[in-house]
């Protein structure tokens, strides 16, 4: 299908594959990852760490140092264009204004030195030509979209002077200050408490029901995940496993990953004082083995698994399985 | 609760104060050294055999107040006493018998083993320098602490940074349990951990706390982590224990406004997008002196409150709460 054709997809992720080159062979950190974002639409990716969620985040932006990472083979559309063929210098436009990026600890993104309010409107001087005073007009305003009491006085803070929910808010309002179509935030709330995690994916779920952007939500945590999102990818040693819309994939999982992900999570609508673990750990990914990567921690394998290959397939409109053995999976 | 049991852990009043860095500026002024009030009138007590979860947010004073009781903070007000005596009494043999019977797991796996040494080598020196064992039995014990926390006998002679985050936490509470403690402070045990080897790790704590009877006072930032943990619960903000309570108490009736706020901030496993409402940014605005410093972001804060410091309301034997409306 060309990319054209296919209006609703913002953002469509084919075939994505990425190594890293390290001493003693190549670490394969995605392995044929495709999937599609839509206009307004929030995916959520989860998995557990080393599953290389944020390897995927930065590769589509091309921000993975290269070496030691390698783009092996995919192709990245935005809007139907290839993210990865384009020069560097149209990328650098579209990741200040087009596509904007919020990373786990907000420091990755804020200098310790300068004025909150003036990295917040650095984008808009440069990519959208303000001045420094009507971008400092809009920053006031941007900082009060995102509750910033006492705005104008609080645009000259520096970072040492605001707490880690704030520095979060700040960083948000530098990634939305040029209107971005796509959102990636990476772990947006993992370094926050329950209650600041809320503000923050409320001030998320806000800014884009005004905006009508498109937005990655990267977490290790299911409920976050359940909570923001109209869709879900599950990734597991860099597959995705399950994808499809939320309550499908949370109500009727159809891959054991999920399920093990879902069940070893401590909940607190239920009375259980046992947890169910997933046993064993994953797959080392400098040595791929054939069939299916769970198979070592499956309480559902068979001998197939060892062997087949196994790929994203729809068990339901819209929702599709990497397990080869989705209808047993309960 | 029991009134017969004794306390084997009572945290009387307690302040924990550390000096604020100062500044180039400061220096120039000649400001004052002013203190950050991280621990402020710290009330607690552990029975024997009970887990006690700690919970607030990031910066509330739990790390501090678990090193408090390990002695590694000063005490700057109130008294810390164990079975009943102070922990701070000098004594040799009294210091000496802490160090046994008082155990610390820390939040990161990685930078609390020494890199240098062999699982095993970290394990024997723990045994060696307490004289927990004879010297011949110290191979032996080894072997019985790896089983005891789940850890597979190859894993002996690996060093800290060929083990995986879940099984170098393992190592840790094996270090601690090694000694045969009475109480085990674990400050954040899971957080750096995935919910997969975190369940792990929450199932082993709950069957050593029956086999071994231990005592355990459960730091963590994470609701829904204390709940399963836990027999009582106490809840910090900004220094101040605001509420207390059995488990069932603290998850069934909170009295606080700040323990309903994290109880319905936890998010739920069941797909449904929620309308949210973009709240200001509260966190960093001070609260008034001498007023409940929970005010600036309680939705049923009132003038009162901004004046007037709460004090305990006792709404159960097991549960009390600092805030003016408590109890109705
Ligand atoms: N050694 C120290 N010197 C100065 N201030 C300190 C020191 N240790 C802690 N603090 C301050 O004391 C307060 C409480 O810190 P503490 O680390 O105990 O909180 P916490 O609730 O455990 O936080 P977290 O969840 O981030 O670990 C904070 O304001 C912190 O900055
Ligand atoms: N710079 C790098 N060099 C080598 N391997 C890397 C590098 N960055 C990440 N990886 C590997 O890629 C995989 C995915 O990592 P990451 O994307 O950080 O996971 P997640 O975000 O899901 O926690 C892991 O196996 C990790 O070790
Ligand atoms: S393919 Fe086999 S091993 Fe893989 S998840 Fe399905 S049942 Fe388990
Ligand atoms: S005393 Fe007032 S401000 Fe403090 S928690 Fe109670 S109602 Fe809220
Ligand atoms: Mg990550
Ligand atoms: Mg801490």
């Amino acid at each position: 299908m060309s990319p054209a054709a296919d209006a609703g997809a913002l953002l469509r992720v084919e075939a994505l594959e990425i190594a890293f080159r390290v001493r003693g062979g190549d670490v394969l950190a995605t392995r044929g990852v495709s999937f599609e974002v839509r206009q307004g639409e929030t995916l959520g990716l989860v998995g557990e760490s080393g599953s290389g969620k944020s390897v995927l985040c930065r590769a589509l932006l091309r921000l993975l140092p290269s070496p030691p990472a390698q783009i092996r083979g995919g192709r990245v559309l935005f809007d139907g264009v290839d993210l990865l063929a384009l020069p560097e210098a149209r990328m650098r436009e579209i990741r200040g204004t087009d596509i904007a990026m919020v990373f786990q600890n907000p420091m990755t993104s804020l200098s310790p030195v300068w004025p909150i309010g003036d990295q917040v409107t650095e984008g808009l001087r440069i990519h959208r030509g303000l001045s420094k005073s009507a971008a400092r007009d809009r920053g006031v305003e941007l900082l009060r979209a995102i509750g910033i009491p006492d705005a104008a006085r609080r645009y000259d803070d520096h970072p040492s002077q605001w707490s880690g929910g704030m520095l979060q808010r700040a960083v948000i309002a530098m990634a939305m200050a040029c209107g971005p179509r796509l959102l990636l935030a990476d772990e947006p709330t993992t370094a926050l408490d329950v209650t600041i995690q809320e503000q923050i994916l409320a001030l998320l779920a806000d800014l884009q029901a005004k905006n009508g952007m498109a937005m990655v939500l990267v977490s290790h945590d299911i409920g976050v995940v359940a909570e923001t999102c109209d869709r879900i990818a599950v990734m597991y040693a860099g597959t995705l496993v399950e994808t499809g819309p939320a309550a499908e994939v949370l109500g009727n999982p159809r891959h054991p990953y999920t399920l093990g992900l879902m069940r070893s999570s401590p909940r607190m609508d239920e009375h259980a004082t046992r947890l169910q673990p997933i046993p064993g750990q994953p797959p080392d990914l400098a040595r791929p083995a054939p069939g299916c990567p769970f198979v070592e921690r499956c309480t559902f394998a068979r001998d197939a698994c060892r062997h087949e290959s196994v790929r994203l397939r729809e068990v339901a409109p819209g929702h599709a399985s990497a397990c080869l053995f989705p209808e047993s999976v309960v | 609760m029991t009134v017969a049991a004794a306390p084997l852990l009572t945290v009387r009043d307690v302040h924990v104060r550390f000096a604020k860095p100062r500044g180039l500026v400061d220096l120039l002024l000649r400001r004052p050294a002013s203190a950050v009030r991280a621990v402020e009138g710290a009330n607690l007590a552990l029975l024997p055999g009970e887990t006690l979860g700690l919970v607030g947010e990031s910066g509330s004073g739990k790390t501090t107040l678990g090193r408090a009781i390990l002695g590694i903070h000063r005490v700057a007000e109130g008294d810390i006493l164990y079975r009943g005596r102070a922990m701070g009494d000098p004594m040799p043999d009294w210091q000496q018998r802490l160090r046994r019977e008082v155990q610390m797991v820390f939040q990161d796996p990685y930078s609390s083993l020494n890199p240098r040494m062999t699982i095993a080598q970290t394990l024997a020196e723990v045994l060696r320098f307490h004289r927990v064992v004879p010297t011949d039995g110290v191979d032996d014990e080894v072997k019985r602490l790896l089983d005891v926390v789940g850890l597979p006998q190859t894993m002996a002679t690996r060093y800290p940074r060929a083990m995986s985050g879940g099984q170098r936490q393992r190592v840790g509470l094996a270090r601690a349990l090694a000694v045969r403690p009475s109480l085990l402070v674990l400050d954040e045990p899971v957080a750096a951990l995935d919910v997969s080897i975190q369940a792990q790790i929450l199932n082993l704590l709950a069957d050593l706390r029956e086999a071994l009877g231990l005592s355990m006072l459960f730091v963590a930032h994470d609701l829904s982590v204390v709940r399963h943990v836990s027999d009582r619960v106490a809840v910090m903000y900004r220094g101040r224990l605001v509420e207390q309570g059995t488990r069932d108490e603290i998850f069934t009736a909170p009295a606080h406004p700040y323990t309903r706020m994290l109880l319905t901030a936890v998010p739920q496993l069941v797909a449904r997008k929620r309308a949210r409402v973009v709240q200001p940014a509260t966190e960093m605005t001070e609260a008034t002196a001498g007023g409940c410093p929970f005010a600036p972001r309680c939705p049923q804060a009132v003038d009162r409150c901004r004046a007037e410091a709460p004090a305990e309301v006792r709404l159960s034997p097991t549960h009390i709460a600092a805030c003016h409306f408590a109890g109705g």
